[in-house]
């Protein structure tokens, strides 16, 4: 499904800066960069992490600063970088009385695949996330976790090689937060994911690198297993965001 | 798909629309009444102005659709600009076939403007069973359809007769053909978006 031998893909933030309307700067020169692999944005609720992951896809206007995407040195922009985005945001899905195959289908859809291989790009897709069973069912029969496995099955049908993942096991129980930070593990090996979440137990074992960030500032940047050494993961946690 | 996915839009775009402008028209003429329902209360019925029931009623499926935007697939997606284009003219294709239907109703619930409320309802009642969409405002659609539903087919349920419908239903002999014509063009709305090429 995904995109193979793509080793090289870069997400380039520069002197970002950006405020919600006129309060404080939330970004005053943020300056990240992001690789092909699996990065944790881990930060406490209100620390700026959806915020980033809106300015990133575009969906806020930043006040000033570069946000780019690139491949194999080639700055992605318009169409060409909406083909090459996976987006699973928060809330809920679209429409929860449409099927899972419908709903992927959608997507892909949407996404520039041609209609008449929709419907064999969301099987794939459902496959891929363990849900091609329920390929009929409709979306509000479906547990919290497989919900949030059909939202990445969406996320992925246009096979894209830069996959945004919004809190994605925020509201799952611990084996369907395993099952999914598994597929989160599997789906990084060639693809660039930043994913948001606020739970240091995610880290382990599913995220190449951790940018540990609170109100707006970058607290830690680096590998998962840097971010991991000297004891209990969350005291790491919460001495690194009062640093 | 883009057809079936941009008419649903155009649709729900149409029934913000007419929501909007039913709580406008009640604003702007408070004196305007709708079919009377009567309520039992107590020992004697009391009669509400439907006016005033179904601008409070109608409120709420207003706020629930306003939410509707395109998401953030779609904006994400590289259809974005031919979805935009074919939502609106599907918007206006609402505005054509549910005005028509209107004027067609205008005897039957005695004026335009009730007719096209009542469309509303009808209208409401599809997309919400569709999508499944906020369960809970399936009662409020549904009280808003029986109310406007003619006394004829009402005599056959006794126990729903407590609304003051007019017996004037009776008198016009085209509300079979108007209702085979909504019900056909709901029928193509509902089921368009299963109808996806395989």
């Amino acid at each position: 499904m995904l995109s193979t031998d793509d080793k090289n893909l870069l997400v380039t933030v520069s002197d970002l800066q950006f405020r919600f309307g006129r309060k404080e700067k939330l970004f005053d020169g943020l300056n990240i960069q992001l690789e092909t692999g699996s990065t944790a944005l881990l930060g406490p609720n209100g620390a700026g992490k959806s915020t980033l992951i809106n300015l990133m896809l575009g969906l806020l206007k930043k006040q000033s600063g570069e946000i780019s995407f690139l491949t194999e040195g080639t700055t992605l922009e318009g169409n060409t970088l909406k083909r090459q985005l996976g987006y699973l945001p928060q809330g809920d899905l679209i429409f929860p009385g449409m099927t899972a195959l419908e709903q992927v289908r959608y997507a892909a859809w949407s996404k520039g695949i041609e209609r008449k291989s929709a419907t064999e790009v969301a099987e794939r897709a459902l496959a891929e996330v363990g849900l091609l069973e329920f390929a009929n069912k409709r979306a509000k029969q479906l547990s919290g976790g497989q919900k949030r496995r059909l939202g990445l099955a969406m996320a992925i049908s246009n096979g894209p090689k830069f996959l945004v993942l919004d809190e994605p096991t925020s509201s799952l129980d611990p084996e369907q937060r395993h099952i999914f930070n598994s597929l989160i593990a599997k789906l990084a090996e060639n693809t660039l994911v930043p994913s948001s979440t606020h739970q240091v137990e995610d880290v382990i074992g599913t995220y190449d690198r951790v940018l540990l960030i609170n109100h707006g500032r970058i607290k830690f940047e680096g590998s998962s297993s840097q971010f991991l050494q000297g004891g209990n993961p969350l005291e790491q946690y919460v001495a690194r965001l009062s640093s | 798909m883009l057809f079936n996915f941009a008419r649903y839009r155009g649709f729900i775009n149409y029934l913000i629309f007419e929501a909007v402008t039913s709580v406008v028209f009640w604003l702007l003429i408070p004196e305007l009444t709708f079919v009377l329902p009567r309520i039992p209360i107590g020992n004697g019925v009391v009669r509400l102005s439907s006016s005033v029931v179904f601008a409070v009623l109608l409120i709420i499926p207003l706020i629930q659709l306003s939410r509707w935007r395109f998401t953030h697939l779609e904006v994400l997606g590289t259809r974005i600009d031919e979805l935009r284009l074919v939502t609106l003219c599907f918007t206006a294709h609402g505005f054509l076939v549910f005005g028509i239907l209107s004027f067609g109703f205008v005897g039957v619930f005695q004026g335009f403007f009730q007719a096209y409320v009542a469309l509303l309802c009808f209208g409401l009642l599809g997309v919400i069973f569709k999508f499944g969409l906020h369960s809970w405002i399936m009662p409020v659609a549904s009280f808003l359809v029986i109310m406007n539903l003619p006394r004829r087919f009402l005599k056959q349920y006794p126990v729903l007769d407590f609304f003051d419908l007019s017996s004037k239903f009776d008198q016009h002999g085209q509300v079979e053909i108007l209702l085979g014509v909504l019900v056909v063009e709901l029928l193509a709305i509902w089921k368009l978006p299963a109808s996806f090429e395989n």
